[in-house]
């Protein structure tokens, strides 16, 4: 009895070793791309979605781009049919089934323009989503202020893929879809939008760990950040 | 049976950890490669910076011994384009914090100034004054710091002794940080006036707003009359002081700015999804026309309409007599659905406007500038307009009109006759837009 304990002790500890090794090894592993589509969604991967869905027979409203309800139950029915977790929700693996690789850049289609607004709507969505209205608004000001300035890169995906600058691109948080508020809050930046008055920095000061930006006159905060010249 | 257990409890637990080390040692292989491709890029980068800065060196000396203007106009153009590229592959080695900020800023400026001068000489067809040449001279010897600053990286033990991805705790890279401690606070930078956006004047532009300073009493009290609200109803969310000293006032989800200085409304937004669309384009002006006039901007005149998910997004600009000023611009948006305002900035307005006097009258005749566009042109509208030209303004004629199903807006200097600026307008998911 005493013998089978021990091998059952060491039974655990051999399953808990290997589990404990996964989940540490596990999210330095997997890609951070956790693109998923859901209700709610918009944009062209949307649309796909919709066509394949539509050319396979489980779709038959509009191919909008506008992930809805019909968008749902569709998702749902085909999901049923090829044995799937039956979420509504497609993610790797109903896309792989659908035939299409879930990539970050699911950004409307077109100018040159309108691929830099879906990735500061995408900045701003990664960085100030629990944010107010205004705060997002002041993030994505903040990026085209340090456009303009001579200090910073010359370009929006300069300033926002510069090492270091902003929290959600090193941790992925970027590739997240943005909402609707997000790519709003985007616009009206673009649209000339700054509630912060020119500043080049934010910070969360709950959070932030480096020193140097507390050194920085204070200009406004709003909701949890900081925002300064 | 006791020995059978003994095995394979030896066998699990071996195996466990033989997993656990294979594990181990796959991560870590795995991270080594990935710090080596980061760690190449980065070499790359600085590798190539070093390339530029060589570069710039020569051709701003070239440009320094050369008297023809056309020579110097190309020298110019070359040194505006190879200060680009050291730009970007000074983004690629900085970090987001100020470090390497001021070279960046030199590096910027240089590529700035030189595409000034280079449009110059093709517009006066003069070499470069001695003025000019002095301040490139400055620019040539800030370079030659740098450069050295640079070389003193002897590139082979730099690599070696500094990990190019080596971050410490705060986040900043080693390199980095010892790059800006010797280039960035050794260097004196020269500081340029000229007209062009990265110019030292233009970036720590002053406002001109002038006028009597108010408490916050008086803003609150400006603020519920444009809302034809009671003033208890507003709250004060105290003050900050950015390009403006403001009062942060809101009223319900509405939240707002109004200046100090001359107590004006500087930017309200009140977050709004539209639904159907009940009022069209038309009333959308009028309401917006009448919030302006209430805020307390006059002579405003409405140039540019575009409607993004049903949020219109109306541009006013400051008309005198017949002339609009671009510089002095505010913006509206009206929600389609309700026929609320949404939004409103006026941070151009309140940074530009001025009492400008009477504007001169243009030099060339509305049908001179006419002649000189091109045939296919069919034109809809021919403004006066005051457009910024760096930290003064041109008055332009704008010329509106279509060219194969495109519309164009060009703006042709009423003193010289030059273009100086053509702008397509897009027609798009986000409404229309300017490029």
């Amino acid at each position: 009895m005493k013998k089978r304990r021990i091998v059952t002790a060491c039974l655990v500890l051999a399953v808990a070793i290997v589990t404990v090794t996964c989940l540490i090894i596990a999210p330095l592993v997997a890609t951070t791309e956790a693109v998923v589509y859901k209700q709610g969604s918009t944009g062209s991967s949307v649309k796909e979605i919709q066509r394949l869905l539509k050319n396979q027979g489980f779709y038959f409203a509009s191919v909008d781009g506008i992930y809805g309800s019909k968008t749902v139950a569709a998702v749902k029915a085909y999901q049923k049919r090829y044995g799937l977790v039956v979420d509504g929700i497609v993610g790797t693996k109903t896309a792989s089934y659908l035939g299409i690789s879930l990539t970050s850049s699911g950004g409307s289609s077109g100018s040159y323009s309108s691929s830099d607004l879906y990735l500061l709507a995408r900045l701003v969505y990664g960085e100030a989503r629990g944010e107010p209205y205004t705060g997002q608004v002041a993030v994505a000001a903040v990026v085209l202020n340090r456009v303009k300035s001579s200090k910073f890169p010359n370009t929006i995906a300069g300033v926002i893929y510069q090492s270091n600058a902003f929290t959600c691109v090193s941790d992925g948080q970027i590739n997240l879809t943005p909402n609707t508020t997000a790519k709003n809050a985007a616009q009206d930046a673009m649209n000339g939008w700054d509630p912060t008055g020119g500043c080049l920095y934010f910070y969360n000061p709950a959070t932030s760990t480096s020193k140097w930006i507390w050194s920085r006159p204070i200009m406004l905060s709003i909701g949890k950040h900081n925002f300064a010249l | 049976m006791s020995k059978k257990f003994y095995v394979i409890t030896t066998i699990i637990l071996a195996a466990a950890v033989l997993a656990l080390a294979g594990v181990a040692t796959w991560a870590y292989t795995d991270g080594q490669g990935y710090r080596s491709q980061l760690e190449n890029g980065s070499r790359k980068a600085f590798y190539d910076l070093v390339a530029d800065v060589n570069n710039l060196e020569v051709k701003l000396n070239k440009v320094n011994v050369s008297s023809s203007a056309s020579y110097q106009r190309q020298q110019l153009l070359d040194i505006w384009r190879q200060s680009d590229l050291a730009a970007t592959n000074l983004s690629s080695l900085s970090t987001g914090n100020s470090l390497v900020g001021e070279t960046t800023k030199f590096v910027n400026q240089t590529s700035d100034y030189c595409k000034y001068l280079s449009d110059r000489i093709a517009e006066t067809g003069e070499p470069l004054s001695s003025a000019e040449k002095a301040a490139l001279r400055s620019l040539y010897e800030t370079n030659v710091s740098l450069k050295d600053s640079l070389n003193s990286y002897d590139v082979n033990t730099a690599v070696s002794e500094m990990s190019f991805s080596g971050y410490d705790s705060e986040g900043s890279n080693n390199f980095v940080s010892s790059l800006n401690e010797n280039v960035d606070s050794s260097i004196d930078y020269p500081e340029l006036i000229y007209d062009g956006p990265f110019s030292d004047s233009i970036q720590n532009k002053t406002p001109k707003l002038s006028g009597e300073e108010v408490g916050v009493d008086a803003a609150i009290e400006y603020f519920a009359a444009l809302h034809g609200i009671d003033k208890a109803n507003v709250a004060d969310n105290g003050e900050s002081s950015g390009r403006f000293k403001v009062f942060n006032l809101s009223y319900g989800d509405t939240v707002a700015q109004v200046t100090a200085i001359d107590c004006k409304l500087l930017s309200m937004n009140n977050y709004h999804e539209c639904d159907q669309q009940e009022y069209n384009e038309e009333q959308c002006i009028t309401i917006a026309e009448r919030f302006v006039k209430s805020a307390g901007f006059d002579n405003m005149k409405k140039v540019w309409i575009s409607n993004y998910n049903g949020i219109m997004y109306i541009n006013f600009v400051y008309a005198s007599g017949e002339t609009v000023c671009y510089s002095d611009m505010v913006k509206v948006k009206v929600a389609s659905d309700t026929g609320a305002i949404v939004g409103f900035e006026a941070q151009e307005y309140l940074t530009n406007h001025y009492d400008r006097g009477t504007v001169p009258a243009p030099t060339l005749s509305e049908n001179e500038v006419l002649d000189s566009i091109i045939d296919n042109m069919t034109l809809s509208a021919v403004t006066l307009a005051l457009v910024p030209d760096g930290e003064s303004e041109t008055l332009t004629y704008e010329l509106y009109g279509q060219y194969e199903g495109t519309d164009f807006f060009i703006y042709v200097d009423a003193k010289t006759g030059y273009e100086i600026e053509v702008l397509q307008v897009i027609d798009g998911d986000q409404g229309r837009l300017l490029i």
